[in-house]
């Protein structure tokens, strides 16, 4: 992400950070952001529904309430700004729902009908996701800011004592992390009942040659014509994997309209350049 | 914000800041190299181009110190760059020709798919077999030290006739001769097994010794020799040759020299740019023409003051093969689209309705290049062609990038607007760089040290002059080197006056792991007879024929000669000196083969080392002398005897008898004396012994005698034999 961080901006008052807000994209809910804000917030329990005791089913469907920020203070603002906006907040839990973020449009990770969210599992703290595909696969997320070798033993540990009865065996096994370590034994294979699986790592990736800005506003000229903030995206793939999923396809192009969200942007400076033209075909 | 699943080569390698700590895998420097080839990972165009695909091979050779391959790495990369910041490109295709130098399946083609505007996309694979992938640049050194010579030891003589050999021992029986009863008649009888002195043994002729180092060097196989404590001279001559029908630029050396060299200089009409910097000698050659060599020699001392191993200096060579992939690698067919758009153009003729002039147009989009392979135009039926059009590669069309291409016109009847099945096969162009990488090091070797410590001792460290004495001389070889000795040739001179053994058997050789077997050992005296007025010469060969197939001495073992020679008429008048001179012969090569090279190199006992032999020259000069003295009483005497060594020799157990009548009696005597009778009893004798007298020393005996009563004494019987 490569938006200004938040002790950079000269007006930091709700409404401004609201308009920020409502232009994280894909959008969150109202229930989303309840529970993340709790969540960053590191308030502890709340009543969850979910196959285990401390997770959270999340809802990803359409039809749920939009997001609604007029609960929330300004130190829960700024919370959701630097965890999503300006990507500067640097914890465990932030680099959690950014993952989360990233679910909901990414076209690497398809097929995925339940996610399950950690808010306050006693058994498997270490634990963030439990993710549930149309096929009945289950992937086990486990995140961290930075990963580290401490962290990918325990997770370990903790696979090789998960009791298949209680209804997990993963078949796939991720951590997601902001930067790591160059030691994880990534080639080693976990064993989980028995069964070897081959850990996954996922970087928060920043595409250094990315045609845009966070900053910049994204206009995707498909037959429904979409504005996109830069910041929601690291690189020109994210876009298109967004595209993909929340257009019809068909004929695309896609410019930008650079510094639209800057602060110091003086309005005849105003231009569109493209950046990316084709054709997606949605199967 | 995006996350993006990383394999295990990016944890290792990438350089992206969200990997923490470096990189894991990396490839070295070279290091005597200081400026390496740079890499591009694109390039940027402004103007229309082609697609480009660069093809890299880098190849990482591996010598060992006598120039055998022992490692070897090649990698390749395809890079396709899509160098445009607009045109998408789609269905992109490379079709290699079968190659199984590489791990590359190139039975099928290979698709790359789509490429985003400004990305590219590699192939790697790896080299799989080095001994089938000619290496271009041939690079030898060889290795000279000036003072060490080469000896052949074979039955034939060398090709020019030039040259001494070593022959092969003779019976030991014929050579059985004892000079002690047969002095100077025998040595017309035995022909010598060293046919000359020293100077004759030894060098080899300089054109065939040097052409054979020459051949054995160039193949790596020699042990390299330096001299302890002395100044050698080392040559390294490294010659490059281009093997190949293609340019090879930028070679690159990096030759470093141990801290033990200096005085390092060169010399090279090829190659002009040559600089040294902290013992390690960088040479550029811009470019080798096929067929062409350059060649450099570089001169270096080294002076080993310590027993210890020096090294060679390890050697690194990069060159870069222009327009060519070593592994053979070649492509076939490239393919790709992008933006292009292609119509139909019917025209209803203005003077003949329903007659329509029919072309196609192909229009390029896109900023690159397309060639247009084939364009064929049919009916609805599709049995009649209006065009069929193909273009071998060499003619295929070239459409500028927004230039539209329209093809012939055809005429076609038809009331309704004319329609057609169409196709058109095109695609991109690309433009093809390649090059080869190559990287040679070098393993350095080492030299060995050559030393001998030599001892030279007699049994006596005085003699008489002019008198026979027999001394034992004793000579120790020891090995002090880091290399075996091979074989030794001793030569010891004998000067007049003195006369070695003539009996082989009195020369014991023996080392200090055991004694030597009598084959491997030979003995000469020349001339052979007896004749101490004559210098002689003897020359003992220990393991030095070419039959010999072990080394002799180890290091630090070392090998003692004990054999007896005479001093028959040493005078002291004249001064002796016994040279010693040894040929120390060392293996030349790994593993021996028929005809033996060996390193030779003489060494000369010095003057400071070699053993006193003093001519003592000691004459005796006594006096003896008798006096009378009168006593007191008329009837008493004191006789005084006198011994006076006049000489510088010691005299000892000197005896002296005196004869007195026995009408004397004795009365004393500073001396201990014995009294003898005698046969006739008017006499006795009176013995004295001296235990020693010093050189020019004086003793005196005193003895008091007395008549005894009554009797007449004549006077004549005091002055009676005396003995001494």
């Amino acid at each position: 992400m490569d938006f200004q961080s938040f002790n950079n901006l000269l007006d930091t008052t709700k409404k401004t950070l609201s308009y920020y807000l409502t232009h994280i994209t894909p959008s969150f809910s109202k229930k989303e952001i309840s529970t993340m804000v709790n969540d960053l917030e590191e308030k502890g329990k709340v009543k969850t529904k979910s196959i285990i005791d401390g997770f959270m089913l999340m809802p990803m469907d359409d039809d749920v309430e939009d997001m609604d920020l007029s609960g929330y203070n300004k130190a829960q603002f700024t919370l959701l700004f630097q965890a999503f906006i300006s990507a500067e907040l640097e914890s465990r839990r932030a680099v959690k729902w950014r993952f989360y973020h990233f679910l909901k449009y990414s076209k690497s990770m398809t097929g995925i009908e339940e996610v399950h969210a950690n808010i306050a599992s006693q058994d498997l703290p270490e634990l963030d996701f439990i993710l549930k595909t149309a096929g009945g696969d289950i992937i086990l997320v486990f995140c961290d800011y930075i990963l580290e070798l401490s962290l990918y033993n325990k997770a370990r540990e903790i696979l090789s004592t998960i009791n298949k009865n209680a209804g997990i065996q993963p078949t796939r096994i991720i951590f997601a992390a902001s930067k790591t370590y160059r030691n994880i034994p990534m080639d080693e294979t976990v064993d989980v009942n028995g069964i070897p699986l081959q850990a996954e790592i996922w970087v928060e990736w920043v595409d250094l040659e990315k045609p845009f800005n966070g900053e910049d506003l994204l206009i995707v000229n498909a037959k429904d014509k979409l504005n996109i903030a830069g910041f929601n995206f690291s690189g020109i793939q994210d876009v298109l994997d967004y595209v993909y999923k929340y257009t019809e396809g068909g004929q695309i192009s896609i410019y930008k309209q650079p510094s639209f969200f800057s602060e110091a942007v003086q309005e005849d400076q105003q231009y569109v350049e493209l950046i990316w033209k084709g054709i997606m075909i949605k199967t | 914000m995006g996350f993006k699943r990383i394999s295990q080569k990016q944890l290792e390698t990438s350089l992206f800041p969200m990997f923490i700590g470096p990189p894991i895998r990396h490839i070295e420097d070279i290091k005597e190299i200081k400026t390496g080839a740079t890499k591009t990972e694109k390039k940027v165009l402004t103007k229309a181009s082609d697609v480009i695909l660069e093809e890299i091979e880098t190849l990482d050779y591996e010598f060992d110190k006598k120039g055998a391959l022992k490692g070897f790495s090649g990698n390749g990369i395809v890079n396709v760059i899509n160098s445009s910041s607009k045109d998408r490109l789609w269905d992109v295709n490379l079709h290699f020709s079968e190659n199984k130098n590489i791990n590359l399946d190139t039975t099928e083609k290979v698709r790359l798919g789509n490429f985003e505007p400004k990305t590219n996309k590699k192939i790697n694979y790896n080299l799989l077999k080095s001994n089938e992938i000619s290496t271009p640049l041939t690079v030898v050194q060889y290795i000279d030290v000036q003072q060490i010579d080469l000896q052949v030891l074979s039955d034939d003589p060398p090709a020019d006739g030039a040259g001494t050999e070593i022959p092969v021992e003779n019976e030991s029986s014929e050579s059985q001769q004892d000079g002690s009863e047969n002095q100077g008649t025998h040595g017309k009888s035995r022909e010598p097994l060293i046919a000359d002195s020293t100077k004759k043994l030894g060098k080899v002729q300089d054109a065939i010794g040097r052409k054979k180092r020459q051949a054995n060097l160039k193949e790596g196989k020699n042990i390299l020799l330096l001299l302890l404590e002395k100044r050698n001279l080392v040559d390294f001559k490294i010659s490059f040759e281009n093997n190949t029908d293609e340019d090879i630029t930028e070679i690159k050396v990096g030759k470093s020299f141990p801290a033990d060299f200096y005085n390092i200089r060169w010399d090279s009409e090829t190659i002009s740019s040559i600089e040294l910097k902290e013992k390690v000698l960088y040479l550029f050659i811009e470019k080798l023409a096929p067929g062409e060599t350059a060649a450099i020699t570089i001169h270096a001392e080294v002076y080993p003051r310590e027993r210890k191993i020096i090294g060679t200096g390890s050697m690194q060579v990069s060159y870069l093969h222009e327009n060519c992939l070593l592994s053979g690698l070649s492509l076939e067919k490239f393919s790709g689209y992008s933006h292009a758009m292609h119509a139909m153009k019917v025209k209803e003729r203005e003077t003949k309705p329903n007659v329509w002039n029919c072309s196609v147009l192909f229009r390029n989009n896109c900023n690159y290049n397309m060639k247009i392979k084939s364009m064929m135009v049919l009916d609805k039926e599709k049995k009649t062609s209006f065009l069929n059009e193909k273009y071998e590669d060499g003619d295929a069309v070239i459409v500028s990038p927004n230039e539209t291409y329209t093809s012939r016109e055809w005429e076609v009847s038809s009331k309704e607007e004319p329609k057609f099945y169409r196709k058109i096969i095109y695609s991109i162009t690309s433009t093809q760089e390649r090059k080869t990488q190559v990287n040679m090091q070098f393993e350095q070797d080492t030299f060995n040290i050559a030393s001998i410590q030599l001892t030279k001792a007699f049994s006596k460290k005085e003699i008489k002059s002019f008198e026979i004495s027999d001394i034992q001389n004793l000579v120790t070889i020891k090995n002090i080197g880091t290399i075996p000795v091979h074989g030794l040739i001793i030569h010891e001179e004998y000067p007049a006056d003195f006369l070695p053994s003539l009996k082989e058997e009195k020369y014991k050789i023996r080392k200090n792991s055991g004694k030597i077997t009598k084959d491997s050992t030979t003995v000469a005296v020349e001339p052979f007879n007896a004749n101490h007025d004559m210098p002689h010469l003897v020359t003992i060969s220990v393991n030095a024929s070419k039959d010999a197939k072990k080394d002799l001495m180890d290091v630090n073992e070392f090998l003692e000669i004990r054999h007896e020679f005479k001093a028959m008429n040493p005078d002291y008048n004249n001064t002796y000196n016994f040279p010693l001179k040894i040929v120390v012969l060392y293996p030349f090569e790994m593993k021996g083969k028929d005809e033996k090279i060996l390193y030779m190199i003489e060494e000369e006992l010095s003057p400071e080392a070699m053993p006193i032999l003093n001519v003592i020259h000691k004459r005796r000069n006594i006096l003896v002398g008798k006096e009378i003295f009168a006593g007191r009483n008329i009837d008493e005497f004191g006789i005084n005897l006198f011994v006076k060594n006049n000489s510088n020799v010691e005299i000892k157990d000197f005896k002296i008898e005196d004869t007195i009548s026995t009408s004397f009696e004795i009365l004393s005597s500073n001396v201990d004396y014995k009294i003898e009778s005698m046969k006739s009893d008017k006499h006795q004798r009176i013995l004295f012994l001296i235990d020693k007298i010093l050189p020019n020393q004086e003793k005196e005996i005193r003895y008091y005698i007395k008549n005894k009563s009554g009797k007449v004494m004549d006077f004549d019987q005091l002055e009676s034999f005396i003995y001494g």
